[in-house]
């Protein structure tokens, strides 16, 4: 089962236990920068310790479209009333935010009367989590013949984990 | 007459693969120092009596090496014209070293002493973890101690001696640190020490040692050097071993 291509991926954002945001698109890097040690005498690079990790993502969303709901729990809420309780929201609680990353896998499967495999019931399972989360730019547009979508990007800063 | 210089050149550039070839660049410096450099690096404290007390071969050679010779002759200029005066006498030089030794385990094989908590001593402690493994880390705490020590006096009260021998440029001197040295780690390079010192030749070591100290010694650290090329493999191997130990 874990060999198979993921093709029915879903990115949601839980919060609380409750989805908030389902992404269109979803991706993400990590890094993990090294030095190189090198010496006289030796045209080799001796060792290439890692010296620093770093994690970034970037998120698309068609919904919800409301621009009073936060695409990420934890994000900066937009129905501050003033200026002043925005700058506070960003400096004193700088909140992190948690992505989850499902997977629909086959939960249920009959054999039908002639003989053929019918799918049932699914279920969705996580693939992986990030915990930590936070965001450093986000996006709006709207054009004509399309419907608005957000895009975010920020970054992680724990390692991503396969849930087995 | 052309031919005749490139038949030269290719006749000793095949005597010169050949001599590799067969002993190694190693040896090769050993018997020509001035023709073929080796790059290993070597800074052994000794006593007052010239003995062996700790012996350091670079585990990872320096990334930067400066040897800087002071003007020989001063030039006085008068009325009735110039006066250079000159000293046929050992003038001293700086020699500057800066790198770092990584993070890997390196296998520290000293023919004299050991370095502990307790500082160089003759025997092992058994609370060591093992005195001739050492991380990148461990190696600059050696380095650090050799500089401490050279500083202090032995059992006879007079000061021990640094002896540093760069073989990439066949110069073997006792040195002393005058200048600042520094360690240093950052955020950039987390948890890789760099070194950055500076040392001066004050004398020729062949001076200090007799000709079997100096063949002795030139093995020794040639021995070291062969190990610690050949242990940076078994290192990672070693690592996986104390990673799997650990709880």
């Amino acid at each position: 089962m874990a060999a198979k291509t993921m093709t029915a991926p879903l990115a949601l954002v839980y919060s609380n236990n409750k989805v908030v945001s389902l992404l269109k698109n979803f991706s993400w890097t990590e890094t993990l920068q090294r030095q190189d040690v090198r010496e006289l005498g030796n045209l080799m690079t001796v060792e290439v310790p890692a010296v620093s990790y770093s994690g970034t993502f970037s998120a698309d969303s068609s919904m919800p479209f409301s621009l009073e709901s936060p695409l990420f729990d934890g994000q900066v809420n937009r129905i501050a009333q003033n200026n002043l309780q925005y700058q506070d929201t960003v400096t004193l609680l700088n909140p992190s935010f948690v992505i989850t990353i499902l997977k629909k896998e086959v939960a249920n499967i009959i054999i039908t009367a002639n003989g053929q495999e019918l799918v049932t019931g699914t279920q969705n399972l996580i693939f992986a989590v990030i915990t930590r989360a936070f965001w450093d730019s986000e996006n709006f547009s709207i054009a004509e013949a399309s419907v608005g979508s957000r895009n975010i990007s920020g970054r992680f800063l724990d390692p991503i984990l396969y849930v087995q | 007459m052309a031919f005749g210089v490139v038949g030269a050149l290719l006749s000793a550039q095949r005597k010169m693969v050949s001599l590799a070839g067969q002993a190694g660049m190693g040896l090769l410096s050993a018997q020509y120092p001035d023709d073929f450099e080796h790059y290993v690096f070597s800074l052994d404290l000794v006593d007052s009596s010239s003995r062996l007390v700790y012996s350091f071969v670079f585990p990872v050679n320096p990334q930067n090496v400066v040897i800087n010779h002071p003007t020989l002759w001063t030039v006085k200029r008068s009325n009735q014209g110039v006066a250079a005066i000159g000293t046929p006498a050992f003038v001293p030089f700086e020699i500057s070293l800066s790198g770092t030794f990584g993070r890997q385990l390196k296998l520290m094989e000293s023919p004299g002493a050991v370095l502990n908590a307790q500082g160089f001593v003759r025997q092992r402690v058994i609370r060591d973890f093992d005195t001739s493994v050492k991380t990148g880390y461990g190696c600059v705490k050696v380095l650090e101690k050799l500089l401490a020590y050279s500083r202090q006096l032995d059992d006879t009260g007079n000061f021990y001696r640094l002896l540093f021998t760069n073989m990439s440029f066949n110069q073997q001197f006792l040195v002393v640190p005058t200048g600042n040295y520094t360690f240093s780690v950052s955020a950039e390079s987390n948890m890789v020490y760099a070194y950055s010192l500076t040392l001066k030749a004050i004398a020729p070591a062949n001076g200090l040692l007799t000709e079997e100290q100096t063949r002795k010694r030139i093995g020794n650290i040639m021995n070291a050097n062969t190990i610690t090329e050949a242990s940076n493999i078994l290192a990672d191997a070693a690592r996986g071993i104390v990673s799997d130990l650990l709880p």
